[in-house]
């Protein structure tokens, strides 16, 4: 087969590999742009058959009732409790992993076991003690009792610890050698080598606190204090949805998680490749 | 000097003592939190907006009574409160209605309110049903503000466009036998309309599906005494094979896809004729949502005399050890549910009816609510308060499938659905 011939063929194949991937892609992306879309439209139009595909007539009426409903404050407290929450996990789970992965003590593997087994555990089944625990500490309807118990992930540890097993001894032994202390050690020289793996990290944890709607239902009641998940939520009736408002407000959800990603994507994809064959 | 002075202060403090024992209930310190499910219209589109003005007035006579209003959803506001429960965070007072409240009753975690249910009261409710859905044995766990039927309702312009309203009856009480409904489900067909969506995905709405079948051939989902199930019965079996037929022809859709708000969504949205679930509340809280008139009926049956399944609103105190909250939190019910000028304010709130009878008519002129005031003749034993009744809704919507899907027939599905909810009672 010539070579020509030969590369006639791959481009077809890229081609139709690209009109394939395209139709991929609207298909993925339709549910954004009917949700963003369906938040400018009528409630009325939002269940109409046939569907209006574009809002003809855009009305701002159900961003203007979510605001009324205080979704400022809830939308501020789901970026606090997120931006708390991904900056104490990260801060925890850097020293906790690097330890587990580079230092030799008594009971590490027992430590290590049962940081992975913790992370079998379902929520619901420490829900009720967790809520007694937050509660006697006088945390309950705080954000705080929604972010103290996300620090402690062992997910977070055992995602750093296979990040730090694969920093070279050499290089922390030559940090000792040259007088670094630990604090130096993990700051100057493991924090930069685990980078990926920190914003990996960064961005499982603020999305997994942001959509933890389960945790922050129990642990959060005055409207104050709701999240924006929990805010639209209490909108629904019980055989009545406003649509419009549903989407207004998943549109307003989705903004800061997108944010987040654009943000740590580079740290993301370079974290997943190198989670997946290292350790 | 001493024990003058000892003597002074002993009787200052038995005398402060006495006086406080003696206070005004207004004089009452405490600080309570109400969880509400969203039962009360919005006001200005805002949840709490109107339970908040009833804080406001309540204050204004208990000014030393703090209340704490907290809005949960009706999707996940269930496990809210049970997990609140367990984890000792539970409200003092939380609005919802006897299913879930006698419930907590039967578990122990409420204050009974035998105090409230007056001679009275219970006089003036004047409704054997009612009173006996609040109850656990002798002691009172809800306490009733409001109650409406369930029904069914009708595109009344689609009726009308087609020349097909006068099918239905739209006069008196409204009551209508099982051949006029099947006479109109085929007529709706003739005209290309598709008949109501007999939703079983979930539980959501599934009341309305029982009280359907139940309805069509005089059946009744459980006994008069409310103590087993009894829709396996030989009309009940008819009226589930009615609607299987009727998916079979057209005439109805088959809803195992479909759960109460999607079908009524699509009732909103025009696509189908009908909705098989339907009530007074959720008419005002659809209003803007449709661009037709709905028209509410009772649920056909074969000799024309319904039965039906009705929401009752009401109150319960959490016993969370405290008396001082408990007492407030009755305070707090007490004048939700009968202050002369908030409790009919509060009814009409909620867009449905009052259980006292001493409020009267609290829609003069809105011909729909007095026709729908005028229901509470046909209700039947109201069974969301029998042991097991959370079990036993997870048995009905699988007994739907297993028929629309021919996996069953329609005898088998309810006999099996009879002995699961029969033995849900016992557990």
């Amino acid at each position: 087969m010539s070579s020509s011939r030969r590369g006639k063929r791959r481009s077809t194949g890229d081609a139709l590999a690209m009109v394939f991937l395209c139709l991929l892609s609207v298909v993925f992306i339709f549910p954004f742009y009917w949700v963003i879309t369906g938040g400018f439209k009528d409630q009325r139009l939002t269940i109409q058959l046939p569907p209006q595909w574009f809002p003809v007539k855009p009305t701002l009426s159900n961003y203007v009732r979510l605001f009324d409903n205080s979704a400022g404050v809830w939308l501020l407290n789901s970026v606090f409790t997120s931006l708390t929450a991904m900056l104490l996990v990260c801060g925890v789970s850097v020293p906790a992993g690097y330890v587990l992965a580079k230092k030799r003590f008594h009971g590490r593997s027992m430590i290590f076991a049962m940081f992975v087994a913790a992370m079998a555990l379902p929520k619901q089944v420490i829900l009720v003690p967790l809520v007694r625990l937050v509660s006697s500490w006088g945390f309950h309807n705080t954000l705080a009792a929604v972010i103290l118990p996300a620090v402690g992930w062992p997910f977070g540890i055992f995602l750093i610890k296979q990040f730090s097993q694969t920093i070279p001894g050499e290089i922390l032994e030559a940090a000792k050698i040259d007088g670094c202390s630990e604090l130096r050690t993990l700051m100057h020289i493991v924090v930069p080598m685990v980078k990926p793996g920190i914003g990996a990290l960064a961005i499982f944890t603020f999305i997994n606190t942001w959509n933890d709607y389960f945790m922050q239902l129990i642990m959060l009641n005055s409207r104050s204090r709701l999240t924006l998940p929990l805010g639209v939520a209490t909108m629904q009736q019980e055989f009545a949805t406003n649509y419009g408002v549903l989407m207004a407000g998943a549109t307003l959800a989705a903004l800061p998680i997108l944010i987040v990603f654009f943000v740590f994507q580079q740290y993301f994809t370079q974290g997943i490749t190198m989670g997946s064959v290292k350790g | 000097m001493k024990r003058v002075v000892t003597i002074l202060l002993m009787t200052v403090l038995l005398l402060s003592a006495h006086v406080a024992a003696q206070a005004p209930a207004t004089q009452l310190k405490a600080e309570v939190t109400w969880w509400s499910f969203p039962n009360f219209l919005t006001v200005d589109g805002i949840p709490g907006k109107h339970e908040q003005s009833i804080i406001k007035a309540f204050n204004a006579k208990y000014p030393n009574i703090k209340v704490n209003i907290e809005m949960i959803d009706f999707a996940s506001g269930p496990e809210k409160i049970v997990t609140a429960i367990q984890g000792g965070t539970a409200p003092d007072v939380l609005f919802d209605a006897p299913g879930r409240i006698i419930d907590y009753g039967k578990n122990g975690v409420l204050a009974n309110l035998n105090d409230m249910f007056t001679a009275e009261f219970i006089k003036d409710v004047n409704n054997k049903n009612v009173i006996d859905a609040c109850k656990v044995g002798s002691n009172f766990y809800m306490y009733p503000i409001s109650t409406a039927p369930f029904l069914m309702a009708f595109n009344k312009d689609m009726l009308q466009k087609h020349g097909l309203l006068h099918m239905l009856p739209t006069e008196g009480d409204r009551t209508w036998t099982t051949s006029q409904y099947t006479a109109l489900l085929k007529a709706l067909k003739a005209k290309n309309e598709r008949g109501a969506i007999v939703f079983c995905i979930s539980q959501g709405g599934d009341q309305g599906t029982r009280a359907f079948m139940a309805n069509l051939f005089n059946s009744s989902i459980t006994d008069a005494a409310v103590t087993k199930y009894t829709i396996n019965d030989s009309n009940g079996v008819k009226g589930l094979q009615y609607v299987v037929d009727a998916i079979k022809d057209g005439l109805l859709l088959n809803g195992s896809a479909s759960d109460g708000t999607g079908a009524i969504d699509e009732f909103c949205a025009q696509r189908v004729s009908h909705t098989i679930l339907f009530s007074p509340g959720l008419q005002a809280v659809k209003q803007h949502m449709t661009n037709f008139e709905p028209i509410m009926a009772p649920y056909p049956s074969e000799n024309g005399t319904p039965a039906l399944e009705y929401l009752i609103d009401g109150f319960c105190v959490l016993n969370n050890g405290d008396a001082n909250r408990i007492k407030a939190a009755k305070l707090l019910i007490d004048f939700i549910c009968n202050d002369p000028v908030w409790g009919p304010k509060n009814v009409v709130a909620t867009n449905t009816f009052p259980v006292r009878s001493s409020f009267g008519n609290l829609y003069k002129g809105d011909g729909t609510m007095t026709f729908l005031a005028g229901l509470t003749k046909y209700y039947a034993p109201y069974y969301n308060t029998i042991n097991g009744f959370a079990a036993m809704r997870t048995a009905w919507f699988p007994a739907l499938q297993a028929a629309f899907s021919g996996e069953k027939t329609a005898k088998k599905a309810l006999d099996d659905f009879v002995k699961a909810a029969n033995e849900s009672i016992k557990r």
